[in-house]
């Protein structure tokens, strides 16, 4: 068994056999580490990454119907938990995690216009008007013909 | 406080609430650079006009939005492969440039539109070669395709080793094989093709005059969009003449033009 450890000081203890799909916990394993302090993870992202992890340790054939149920409900979240999941799982090294975070976080703002990703991710423009209206003109070649939506949904 | 057996039920949230996007980890701008140009490439990856929107949403994005490795991975399903009808020359020109800043930055999709367009054109066909393996050595499967389909009309030891290629995609990935043809037949529809190479002579790798083996039940006709995925081929040049019989009756109507030159 190996012993988790949150930024928020909550300890967790896993099975080494679920644990190695993290490729920065499997170094530290083989390094014979049995204490791991993640002060990059807080707790409510780790109980997800640990929670995904248990899933997927068990890769038979007959899982893995189960295992895409699960993969497409674990995605319901908010971007903000998205984005924790993102850093967490870059840091720990669980690509399939990546692989399956990016395209969920990209289906948020497919086909929608500008405002509508700046209020998703909530990023202010730091633009000036000039400097915007350049770039749109530079680009507009691209958007010709075609309709963008323009909600938020 | 330590926990044995994690159970979601047991634990209480511990800590601040995160309801302020400023919080460390909860906002886009606290992830890397290197995260965030992973998101944008998907972004871009997905839909070129995503990715303008994405780079107008702030200067940030804007500079991640110029690295190489997302026009490595963009997607350019938007653009038709020739240029469209009433379209400005000025479009186009940008078209082009954008495509040109894509295969140096190693976009699998923009190397194999060339190749493909140059090659049967004969535009530069050896230049247009090697855009192909390119695209093919960085996982580019149509490209892979086109590259036995061309070592096929070329003869002599490419033909074998084309024959070889086409027969293991068939039977390995039947399907995918199918979108690959019918990837090329499409490029094929909009460019006018002239290399002599590839309307000069149908090639035939089968010796041995097989006839086609059809299972029963599905019904034949000989449309471009025959399904042979039912078919079992006597041998592998069989399974690579078919493709080939595709590929010749779309150019069909160019060969008959090269016929009367």
């Amino acid at each position: 068994m190996i012993t988790l450890q949150s930024s928020d000081k909550d300890v967790f203890e896993i099975e080494q056999s679920i644990l190695i799909q993290s490729g920065t916990i499997k170094n530290m394993v083989e390094d014979d580490f049995t204490f791991i302090p993640l002060p990059s993870v807080d707790t409510e992202t780790l109980i997800k990454i640990i929670e995904y992890m248990k899933k997927h340790a068990d890769k038979t054939d007959s899982k893995e119907k189960n295992i895409k149920e699960f993969d497409k409900d674990f995605m319901k979240k908010t971007l903000n938990e998205l984005f924790a999941l993102v850093f967490a799982a870059n840091y720990l090294h669980i690509s399939s995690l990546l692989e399956l975070l990016y395209p969920s976080i990209a289906d948020r703002i497919k086909d929608k216009i500008t405002e509508a990703i700046r209020q998703i991710f909530s990023i202010r423009c730091d633009f000036t008007p000039e400097e915007e209206r350049r770039i749109i003109m530079d680009n507009k070649w691209a958007h010709e013909g075609t309709e963008i939506e323009g909600t938020l949904d | 406080m330590v926990i044995n057996r994690y159970s979601r039920k047991d634990m209480k949230r511990r800590g601040s609430k995160r309801t302020n996007k400023e919080n460390f980890c909860s906002s886009i701008q606290s992830l890397p650079n290197e995260l965030l140009t992973d998101i944008v490439a998907r972004v871009a990856s997905r839909s070129f006009k995503n990715f303008i929107n994405v780079k107008l949403s702030c200067k940030a994005f804007n500079e991640l939005a110029n690295e190489r490795y997302v026009y490595q991975k963009a997607t350019l399903v938007d653009f038709p492969i020739a240029p469209w009808q009433k379209q400005t020359q000025e479009k186009i020109n940008k078209v082009n440039s954008l495509m040109e800043l894509c295969r140096e930055c190693g976009n699998t999709d923009a190397l194999y539109r060339k190749g493909v367009v140059d090659y049967f054109k004969d535009d530069e066909p050896e230049v247009a070669v090697e855009f192909l393996k390119r695209a093919a050595k960085g996982g580019h499967v149509g490209a892979r395709y086109v590259m036995g389909i061309i070592m096929v009309f070329m003869g002599g030891e490419y033909k074998r080793k084309g024959v070889m290629l086409i027969c293991n995609m068939k039977e390995t990935e039947r399907k995918l094989t199918r979108a690959c043809r019918k990837s090329l037949i499409e490029i094929l529809r909009e460019i006018w093709v002239t290399n002599p190479s590839v309307l000069e002579q149908r090639p035939t790798g089968c010796t041995m005059q097989h006839r086609r083996r059809i299972r029963k039940n599905v019904w034949s006709s000989d449309s471009e969009d025959e399904d042979d995925e039912h078919d079992d081929f006597h041998c592998n040049a069989c399974s690579c003449d078919v493709e080939i019989a595709h590929i010749w009756r779309c150019m069909r109507k160019f060969y008959r033009h090269f016929d009367m030159i």
